[in-house]
């Protein structure tokens, strides 16, 4: 079931074209992450999802309804923190739930202490949010995300304050949510270490167009089958044989080849007396596709 | 809509802002009622021998060239000096205290007394006969009723071949003392027979005269005139004594003139930030993001702003209670005012809560205006400091205009909001004090400013992008 559709957003500021042309699908059970480097539009994106900016063109559909013209129908199952966690710092974590308990219908008191207990925020919950570190107000913000039962969760740079440990619970809690309460989450992050080992779909997104998207599986297959590593006796002839190989030592050259190609160039190797000890595949990281795809990490 | 206007309400009793203009407002009040209780500028301004005493010590060298001012600041330091042969609480000690003796004779014998006495005069004779007068006059007055006194007084009124406005007003207020039987002495009624007194004299200054042919002014004075002749006559003919100065019911009939500033700080502190917080600390974003359209959001906090305006003057109201009661007691509020209506030209009682009451809704269009236009501005440039910096300009500014209008007779200005949204001159039939500005006509411009400036709130709010905070 389609929970977010984004069709052809467009959005300029002045004349500034911010968000161009940006598509794309969200079901239920996907965690989707949403990828590109600072200023590439993402959390501008985010806002306009949410309703927090005027959309100039194109649509945003959730639950199938549509964001500007059925707003609160709309944003009834949405859970989300934008930029920050936006909570009141001079009210204490568990009032802060309750304040935003009384925007929802049927909210009881047993779901927030639920919410609470979800994010490990039960010791420090009656303290008031100044003494809370980043990290807790991050698992705060979380916790009133998720207050009223959403099936979309927008989650923008949700790790940010939290120490490794927090970290791995947030991507467990995340994995949970998205198989068992059958949520769709999207979530925007620079960390892609992380991103990688929680989503199964990744959109990569630049200069406010998306240049990539696909589930990670596929995009990494696609980049998997491409690389190669050779381990040789010598690597001094190497460029005589393919000009496009790259020479990493005196033994190991890479080669951009597909995996069909392979007998063929162990064979040319062996005839041209070069002894092949290995050839591997190359082990691809999000972080790759992503700078071959951005081109590394400018701002325009 | 409820469960919204309670969250922010919540939230405005969770900040220290709100506390700390309390704990400001209580110290305004202990000082404003101090200041009701020592009388400190009327007492001053009141008891001239102090002033009389400095004066009299620069002329001591001058005597020779300014003899008659000299004299004559003496004559006056002399009677107090008289008055302080009686009893405090006499009759005489008030005659002579406040120079209101009716014969002009004793300012003669004094002149004479004092003139030989400093070495101005070597007339031993007429000296001696001034003294002697004197002693007769301290005599007479001790061994006189205050009845006697006043029909002496009557008498030689009376006698008075040319009798100008001042005489006939003297004569009647000496009338009403006897009728009601009021004695000379330093309380209320006297002061409304000298009210009374002064009152009359514009009134009949303006006898004969064709109503329609005076001036404004003019045509105020004499209202007002009328309006002190009614309440004064009404008062001595009941004997409803007015309440000290220094009394909790006097704080309380002048209660927006003191509140006023506190009440205002108040009102511009919440609806100045209740928008433009939530910008500034990123909340808005959270608040938008619920199932509740904008125009809800915004319409509920507005009227949480509209009930801290009411929170603002009951807390005003408590705290002056308490206050103004540990000062005076609470005794003097029982007494009544009395109320003079313009349009019937009746006089009434009516209690210190129903005149509080006409009051605030008098001065409540006033407050809701300065509330709305502090969260139209919150609203609109998102910045706290901003909004209440404007809307404090605004108000004090706002006299600036006002002082035009009544300076010059600028027409287009009536259309402007605060010459229009204090109703407290309306009450008890009374009129704007601005030309051509009528009751209908300003409950129209409040209306219509209150809804053009909530609608384009409500319009800029629902179109407003929320940027990167």
């Amino acid at each position: 079931m389609k929970v977010l559709e984004c069709h052809n957003l467009y959005k300029r500021f002045g004349k500034k074209e911010v968000i161009k042309d940006v598509s794309f699908d969200l079901e239920t059970g996907d965690i989707l992450g949403f990828i590109g480097p600072n200023g590439a539009g993402k959390t501008t994106t985010i806002k306009l999802i949410l309703g927090l900016q005027k959309i100039d063109k194109g649509s945003v559909l959730i639950n199938s309804h549509d964001i500007e013209k059925d707003f609160v129908k709309a944003i009834e199952k949405v859970g989300a923190i934008v930029e920050n966690p936006d909570v009141y710092l001079y009210l204490s974590g568990k009032k802060n739930l309750e304040l935003i308990a009384n925007y929802y219908r049927g909210i009881k008191k047993e779901r927030i202490a639920e919410v609470v207990k979800l994010v490990g925020l039960e010791n420090r919950i009656n303290d008031k949010v100044s003494k809370y570190s980043l990290g807790m107000r991050q698992r705060l913000g979380i916790a009133q995300a998720l207050l009223h039962h959403p099936n979309l969760l927008i989650l923008d740079e949700p790790t940010n304050g939290l120490d490794p440990e927090g970290i791995r619970e947030l991507r467990q809690l995340l994995k949970r949510l998205a198989k068992e309460e059958k949520m769709a989450i999207l979530i925007s992050s620079h960390n892609l270490s992380e991103l990688e080992s929680l989503c199964n779909k990744v959109c990569i997104i630049q200069n406010g167009q998306i240049v990539e998207q696909n589930d990670i599986k596929d995009l990494k297959k696609k980049m998997v089958g491409s690389i190669y590593y050779f381990e040789v006796n010598s690597t001094s002839k190497i460029n005589k044989l393919y000009k496009e190989a790259k020479i990493m030592n005196d033994t190991t050259f890479s080669l951009t080849v597909s995996r069909d190609e392979l007998p063929d160039i162990i064979s040319n190797l062996l005839s041209s007396k070069i002894k092949v000890y290995a050839v591997y595949p190359k082990n691809v990281t999000l972080e790759e596709v992503f700078i071959e795809k951005t081109g590394g990490n400018i701002i325009d | 809509m409820i469960d919204i206007v309670k969250n922010e309400l919540y939230k405005i009793f969770h900040k220290k802002g709100i506390y700390i203009v309390l704990v400001i407002t209580v110290l305004f009040s202990i000082l404003t009622n101090f200041i009701y209780s020592k009388n400190f500028l009327i007492d001053f301004l009141e008891d001239d021998t102090f002033m009389n005493e400095t004066i009299l010590k620069d002329l001591e060298d001058e005597k020779q060239t300014q003899t008659d001012e000299y004299v004559s600041t003496k004559v006056s330091l002399e009677t107090v000096k008289y008055a302080q042969n009686f009893k405090r609480d006499s009759w005489q000690y008030y005659v002579l205290k406040n120079g209101s003796i009716y014969d002009e004779n004793i300012y003669d014998f004094l002149e004479t007394i004092i003139s030989h006495e400093v070495g101005l005069t070597k007339d031993e004779e007429a000296y001696e006969k001034a003294l002697a007068e004197k002693e007769n006059l301290l005599n007479r007055l001790e061994n006189m009723t205050w009845q006697d006194y006043a029909q002496e007084e009557k008498n030689y009124y009376e006698k008075q071949t040319k009798k100008d406005n001042e005489i006939v007003a003297q004569l009647e207020a000496l009338e009403l003392r006897i009728k009601y039987d009021i004695p000379y002495a330093d309380n209320s009624f006297n002061d409304d027979l000298r009210d009374y007194r002064d009152a009359r004299v514009v009134e009949l200054s303006y006898e004969g005269m064709d109503e329609k042919l005076l001036k404004d002014d003019q045509r105020n004075e004499l209202k007002e005139a009328v309006k002190m002749v009614e309440t004064t006559k009404y008062r001595l003919s009941n004997s409803i004594e007015e309440a000290p100065i220094g009394s909790n019911n006097t704080v309380f009939n002048n209660f927006y003139n003191e509140y006023f500033i506190m009440i205002i700080v108040m009102i511009v502190l919440i609806s100045g930030s209740i928008v433009s917080d939530e910008f500034s600390k990123g909340t808005i974003k959270m608040l938008l993001v619920k199932p509740h359209s904008r125009t809800k959001i915004l319409m509920g906090k507005f009227i949480a702003t509209l009930l801290m305006v009411l929170f603002a003057i009951a807390s005003c109201l408590m705290i002056q209670f308490v206050v103004g009661g540990f000062f005076f007691g609470f005794n003097s509020l029982a007494i009544p005012n009395v109320i003079y209506n313009y349009n019937t030209g009746l006089v009434k009682e009516m209690s210190v809560y129903a005149y509080f009451s006409y009051n605030t809704i008098a001065v409540l269009p006033q407050f809701i205006l300065i509330a709305t236009i502090g969260f139209a501005l919150s609203t609109m440039t998102m910045s706290t400091s901003l909004s209440n910096t404007l809307t404090i300009i605004g108000i004090f500014g706002s006299d600036f205009i006002n002082s035009l209008a009544t300076s010059f007779d600028l027409n287009i200005l009536k259309f402007f909001l605060t010459l229009n949204w204090d109703f407290t001159p309306y009450l008890f039939g009374g009129s704007s004090l601005y030309k051509g500005i009528t009751l209908p006509f300003s409950i129209f411009v409040c209306l219509f400013y209150f809804v053009m400036i909530l609608f384009l709130t409500i319009v800029v709010f629902q179109n407003r992008d929320v940027k990167n905070i």
